[in-house]
């Protein structure tokens, strides 16, 4: 993981990488499964669904998804958070006033919160599967190296 | 005790993850069966944050197993920091919820760094110790530390900030006590495996402990043969990570009570352990203890033995079904390297030979 804050700025992170390609995000959840941890590798990857939507009833139905899913007390996925409630409600409240910025921004929040609940997870799972945090971060290196060069 | 086995997942003794249970006896037989069984589950649990994980990660060391090795805890370096900035930035938010002035501009300036923008990463430019060292020791932080009661911070916040110097270098590599303190919110279950003589293994279970996790506890009850159940002494003042209103004390006795009188222990050997007895003892000579139990004799407040008598009656008057003859009770630090190894030790003891009773 690079350059987590745990308040919401965070820079892009091995996790993300590794959970931003097919193949990498399935050995994760296939891991987490074995481990009764999906909520957050679930939760995470609809979070990212919904920054990749841009028609706005499709935005909302994944909200709505978010909301049932992850944030309802007692539902089977039920994330691990303080005030679920009133983080239910809030966002059932944003998505009946259709307001996307803040729905954003809660949204942003919850994905960073599901980043920090995989840490545990991502420690045992790397030293099972050492070479594929290997190469992700070797990947990750010889791009922001790329990058600094194309300035 | 013996050697780790290797799973046919793991590599050179690494824990693994675990395959959901084979066994699937609705009656709890295992425990009927054990003395013949060459594997004997054990299942640690507990509420958020009473120190299961941290004795899991404590019998891995003495197992040699995962944080042993500098390659494992080199991989832990961003979780350590996260935890420094997870507390800092905690203390900053109660010192505004507590009106409480951070009282020198200059730590007022990292404050305020610290909400916005420090990450991770920064922690590696030494410069960040002496700030945060002197935002640490900024009267203002310091008030908001002494009603810590009031919001949510780790056990180990004191010990990061005393060892920054360490933490903020480009050189750091997290020592085995580093890793023990760390806070890491266990999601899911995890175990560990090692020989425990007469050809048996002992299977260590660690699961998260916050109300949605204990929904998971169910698919190892049936194969369980003995239960450490672990509770922390020094919650006596807080209020739960998951429901902000609600007493750790009174979720703590309500979960003990579940697991005690599930039908499926009644035959299994039963461990109780008070953890946090050093926190406890620091606690109680500047807090109340009989602020919270109106049962309890004010005289006797700063009396640690009179407190954990009290606090062991209080647990084992809900028990209703389990035979009190297979139940254990123990004090722990699972902090402490030593005291973890020595209890550990002594439980191990205590359900084999509740096994060979059998």
């Amino acid at each position: 993981m690079n350059g987590l804050s745990g308040n919401g700025h965070e820079e892009p992170s091995l996790y993300e990488k590794l959970l931003s390609e097919r193949e990498t995000f399935n050995a994760i959840l296939d891991f987490s499964r074995r481990s009764y941890s999906s909520e957050p590798v679930l939760c995470f990857d609809t979070i990212q669904n919904y920054r990749k939507s841009r028609r706005m009833t499709f935005r909302m139905k994944i909200a709505n998804n978010i909301l049932e899913t992850f944030l309802s007390k007692n539902s089977p996925l039920e994330l691990n958070i303080p005030k679920i409630d009133s983080l239910h409600n809030e966002l059932l409240f944003l998505i009946k006033e259709k307001n996307e910025t803040k729905i954003d921004e809660l949204l942003e929040e919850l994905r960073v919160h599901c980043l920090l609940d995989m840490n545990e997870m991502m420690t045992r799972m790397n030293s099972e599967y050492p070479e594929m945090f290997r190469k992700a971060k070797q990947e990750i290196y010889f791009s922001t190296i790329n990058s600094a060069f194309s300035i | 005790m013996g050697n780790i086995v290797v799973s046919p997942h793991d590599k050179e003794g690494q824990h693994h993850m675990m395959a959901t249970p084979t066994s699937n006896n609705p009656n709890g037989g295992s425990a009927a069966t054990a003395k013949n069984k060459s594997e004997i589950t054990v299942l640690l649990l507990g509420a958020g944050e009473s120190g299961k994980s941290t004795l899991f990660k404590q019998v891995q060391f003495f197992h040699g197993v995962g944080i042993t090795h500098d390659q494992e805890r080199i991989e832990l370096i961003e979780i350590v920091r996260l935890n420094v900035l997870e507390n800092a930035k905690n203390l900053v938010a109660a010192t505004q919820h507590l009106n409480i002035p951070i009282e020198q501009p200059e730590n007022r300036e990292t404050a305020k760094l610290i909400i916005n923008s420090l990450n991770t990463n920064d922690l590696e430019d030494p410069s960040w110790s002496k700030r945060l060292y002197s935002l640490w020791k900024d009267a203002g932080i310091q008030k908001a530390y002494e009603n810590r009661e009031k919001f949510q911070l780790y056990d180990s916040t004191e010990y990061l900030f005393e060892n920054l110097d360490r933490i903020c270098s480009d050189k750091y590599v997290p020592t085995v006590v580093d890793v023990i303190r760390t806070r890491t919110k266990t999601i899911g279950i995890t175990d560990m495996k090692f020989d425990v003589g007469d050809g048996k293994q002992l299977r260590l279970v660690d699961v998260g402990g916050q109300r949605n996790e204990r929904r998971k506890w169910i698919h190892f009850f049936n194969t369980v043969d003995a239960v450490v159940f672990l509770t922390s002494l020094s919650e006596f003042d807080l209020n739960l990570y998951e429901d902000n209103g609600y007493w750790r004390v009174k979720e703590s006795l309500r979960v003990f009570n579940e697991v005690v009188n599930n039908a499926l222990f009644y035959k299994v050997p039963f461990v109780l352990l008070f953890n946090k007895r050093d926190l406890f003892e620091k606690k109680i000579a500047t807090k109340s203890f009989s602020k919270y139990f109106s049962g309890f004799n004010e005289a006797e407040e700063k009396n640690p033995v009179a407190c954990i008598e009290y606090m062991t009656k209080l647990f084992l008057n809900e028990i209703t079904e389990h035979p009190l003859d297979t139940v254990s009770v123990k004090t722990l630090s699972a902090i402490d390297h030593d005291n973890s190894k020595q209890v550990f030790e002594e439980v191990k003891q205590f359900i084999m030979t509740q096994q060979h009773r059998e």
